[in-house]
């Protein structure tokens, strides 16, 4: 499809004799929300690694808005447009809430010298600004100034959605957002994530809660033994038999 | 000239086979880096000199009282020190650090002793030599490179064939699962020390015969045992002891060509180098790292 | 007299403290346990003493001792992308022995064991620093200026860099940054420091050798940092200031005054092993050591 922000062609990884991740392709459309499910040790995880540079590919292509992953670092993927949360807590656990989240902006404070020397410090407030206004919206304003280690595992989860979506992206990729959440807290994420959607992002998730999934995804790409078994709307999918064999099994 | 040059390559090697045999066997059951087991050498050396030099007893004896000297220290760093530090989840990096601590212990301990002065040990002339050839060794020589290559079979055969030895290689190729079938785990790490020690104890009788003692030498010998330990592959005694060899050879053969004073940056060198191109060693498996 | 002694004593404090601070910025700050430092602190000093002994003016020397250290700083900082922890930990070791091995090897330049005597004490704009008040008043501006500087860095946008790279570097990684730069840097930094303590350390006591320069001699250092707590920076001037009056005491007690080194590194030892037993976080520390 021509508006794929993300196209995966062909994409292998080995782990040893194990090969975790065989021949997928699919690609994930702009403005969308795009579901990756599959049971437990079916690479899912895996084939985020390879996408944000974690892990090496073996082979084939990754490409996020017509820029080839393949081979890149991390950071370097990041800074092309691609934000993730991962599936157990990244935060900086011993920054405050509001330190995290100034970090995600830019790179700026990557210059020594000019983070040394105080310069475009004018920004710094707009930043701030911005980071209340977040922090309102979850409301959770009130731990701005904790570490993070301090938080809740709900409040890190929003604190990490958060730092993504501040961290420039075209892509947006979440494992697993709402394990082990309150079911309030499920709520809010699926209305964020529906009105993010809203304003154009693209959103790439993956889930074990298919409810949750099958409520907010457009659309689901079916995983099982490192291959793409199915793919359709979630309506689709929901009477593939083989994606309830998978599951089964 | 390159005979005797292998020849002193093995002779060294033969040393730090026995220095990094009794470190690798510590690290791979126990996986942590204990730093201190040059100490443990370096306090088996002296007390080889205190009982054999200063108490004037029989050889034989003195140098099996170090041995056991070597085997007390030994257990009891692993008790009084590693062992806490395991009961509160210590990193690896923090009982390395404890361990360079507890080697710094236990090089002051000597200094204070037994001063800086070195010392040494004449029970076998050293300048009795033979001559086979186009080498020149020495009986003393002979001595160490048999005595540590019966010592690494012994060791050998003793983990491979007695209930303790293969209790400690299922520990260290699995933890949880060894303490699943009832090995304790802090039994075997006991057992690992006790072992590892002897073994240094033994390595500080025939260094101390062959080099002079002093207050520092735990920590050349650690580096050069880590290095060896590194270049096999950290996770078997047999991995150990051949990197020992190894680098005896590249050691020796590298003054060949440099200055003799850069001797120990040709272990660095080769240590930097396995460290950042093949960190699992020559018979090591390599991991998957994040 | 007394106030001789006061004076000598605060010296030390504030050569420590530089020490100290900028091992700080490294451990504590950005999470590179780097116990190589004294390497830093050994090349500063003998690049200075060299430079001075063959005429060059003070502020040079210091200016060069900094740069030759910060240059070693970017070399070690080469293997922080693919080595971790104790494994990283080692090869800080090996880097801090490999650069003792040169001191004492390269006789040509160095003078090996012999070390270098007659180094000449600060001249700065004519005025010479003979009177250790005087040169006890430099200390204090350059620990001072050491001091606001790595506050300042700290407090900035980049030192809220390292403290991420420090807490999650792949979480640091996945919002953009280039971590292996920011290691990089604040491993230069911190080894610049050290280079300028090194070279204060040269042109006071007039006379180093490489012995001051030893693989152990970072036990005081790292046991300050860890006292006083990793990211404290007045957590570690606490620190310095107490752990070296505490060993100071001996001197009163009536040791001799050969025992007196080694048991200065003993008690160093000793509260390091029991701060990593029952305070790894240290008095003042933000962070635990992992």
């Amino acid at each position: 499809m021509k508006n794929d922000i993300l196209k995966i062609e062909n994409l292998k990884k080995h782990f040893g004799g194990v090969l975790a991740v065989d021949d997928c392709s699919f690609a994930v459309e702009q403005g969308t929300i795009t579901a990756l499910i599959g049971p437990n040790g079916s690479g899912k995880t895996t084939v985020f690694n390879l996408i944000s540079g974690v892990t090496k590919a073996d082979s084939g292509k990754i490409l996020l808005a017509g820029h080839n992953l393949l081979h890149l670092q991390p950071h370097t993927i990041s800074n092309l447009g691609l934000s993730r949360v991962f599936q157990q807590s990244r935060l900086f656990a011993n920054l405050t809430v509001e330190e995290n989240l100034m970090l995600a902006f830019d790179n700026e404070d990557q210059k020594f010298w000019a983070s040394f020397l105080g310069l475009k410090n004018k920004n710094q407030i707009s930043k701030k600004e911005i980071i209340d206004e977040y922090l309102e919206s979850m409301r959770i304003t009130q731990m701005r100034d904790e570490q993070t280690r301090d938080l809740s595992f709900g409040q890190k989860r929003l604190v990490e959605i958060l730092r993504a979506l501040i961290n420039p992206h075209n892509l947006l990729m979440l494992d697993e957002p709402v394990a082990g959440v309150t079911p309030e807290l499920r709520d809010k994420i699926k209305e964020t994530l529906l009105t993010l959607k809203a304003k154009g992002e693209t959103i790439f998730l993956i889930e074990h809660d298919m409810n949750f999934t099958l409520k907010v995804a457009d659309w689901v790409i079916v995983m099982d033994a490192g291959q793409v078994i199915a793919e359709g709307t979630p309506d689709d999918i929901r009477h593939n038999p083989k994606v309830l064999e998978a599951y089964l099994d | 000239m390159f005979y005797q040059i292998l020849v002193n390559g093995l002779i060294a090697g033969a040393i730090y086979a026995l220095v990094a045999a009794g470190f690798s066997l510590i690290y791979s059951t126990t996986k942590f880096v204990h730093f201190a087991h040059g100490g443990v050498i370096a306090l088996s050396a002296y007390m080889l000199y205190f009982f054999y030099s200063l108490l004037g007893l029989n050889f034989w004896l003195a140098a099996g009282l170090a041995i056991i000297s070597g085997i007390i220290i030994g257990v009891g760093i692993d008790s009084l020190i590693y062992h806490p530090l395991r009961r509160r989840r210590a990193s690896p990096v923090i009982i390395l650090i404890a361990s360079v601590a507890v080697l710094l212990i236990l090089e002051s301990l000597n200094l204070i002793f037994f001063g800086a002065d070195v010392k040494s040990i004449n029970y076998l002339d050293i300048g009795s030599g033979w001559t086979i050839g186009p080498i020149i060794i020495t009986s003393l020589q002979i001595f160490i490179v048999i005595s540590s290559l019966i010592l690494l079979v012994l060791v050998f055969l003793f983990m491979k064939y007695s209930k303790i030895g293969k209790a400690m290689r299922a520990v260290a190729d699995n933890k949880s699962v060894a303490e699943i079938v009832g090995i304790s785990a802090e039994r075997i790490y006991a057992w690992s020390f006790a072992l590892g020690s002897m073994i240094a104890g033994f390595a500080a009788v025939l260094i101390a015969l062959e080099q002079n003692i002093e207050p520092t030498m735990g920590t050349a010998l650690m580096i050069k045992g880590f290095t060896a330990s590194i270049i096999g592959g950290v996770e078997s005694v047999a991995g150990g002891v051949l990197g020992a060899f190894l680098l005896g050879l590249a050691e020796n053969f590298g003054i060949w060509w440099l200055p003799s004073s850069y001797k120990d940056a040709i272990a660095f060198v080769i240590l930097f180098a396995f460290l950042l191109f093949r960190p699992e060693g020559m018979l090591g498996v390599k991991k998957n790292n994040k | 007299m007394a106030s001789a002694y006061i004076v000598h004593l605060l010296i030390l404090i504030g050569i420590y403290l530089i020490l100290s601070l900028s091992l700080n910025l490294s451990v504590g700050y950005s999470g590179v346990l780097n116990l190589g430092h004294i390497a830093f602190y050994g090349l500063g000093a003998y690049t200075s003493a060299l430079l001075a002994l063959a005429g060059a003016p003070f502020l040079l020397c210091l200016l060069a001792g900094g740069l030759v250290a910060m240059f070693s700083g970017f070399l070690l900082a080469l293997p922080t992308d693919k080595i971790k922890g104790d494994y990283l930990a080692l090869v800080t070791i090996g880097f801090s022995f490999i650069v003792y091995s040169l001191m004492l090897n390269l006789d040509d330049l160095t003078r090996g064991p012999l070390g270098l005597p007659g180094i000449p004490r600060p001249s700065i704009l004519g005025f010479q620093f003979n009177d250790n008040f005087y040169f006890l008043i430099l200390v204090i501006i350059i620990v001072l200026i050491v001091y606001l500087t790595i506050k300042r860095i700290t407090d900035s946008p980049f030192g809220k860099l390292l403290e991420a790279t420090r807490d999650d570097e792949l979480a640091a990684k996945i919002l953009g940054k280039d971590t292996f730069k920011a290691k990089a840097f604040s491993l230069a930094i911190s080894a610049f420091f050290a280079g300028i303590a090194g070279s204060l350390y040269a042109s006071y006591i007039t006379f180093i050798d490489p012995s001051s320069f030893s693989l152990m001699q970072i036990i005081p250092i790292i046991s300050i940092v860890i006292v006083g707590g990793l990211a404290s920076l007045p957590g570690t001037v606490l620190a310095t200031i107490i752990l070296t009056l505490i060993p100071e005491a001996l001197r009163f007690v009536g040791f001799p005054s050969s025992i007196l080194g080694p048991m200065r590194q003993i008690i160093y030892a000793l509260i390091l092993l029991l701060i990593l037993i029952y305070r790894p976080k240290g008095f003042w520390g933000k962070v635990e050591l992992e």
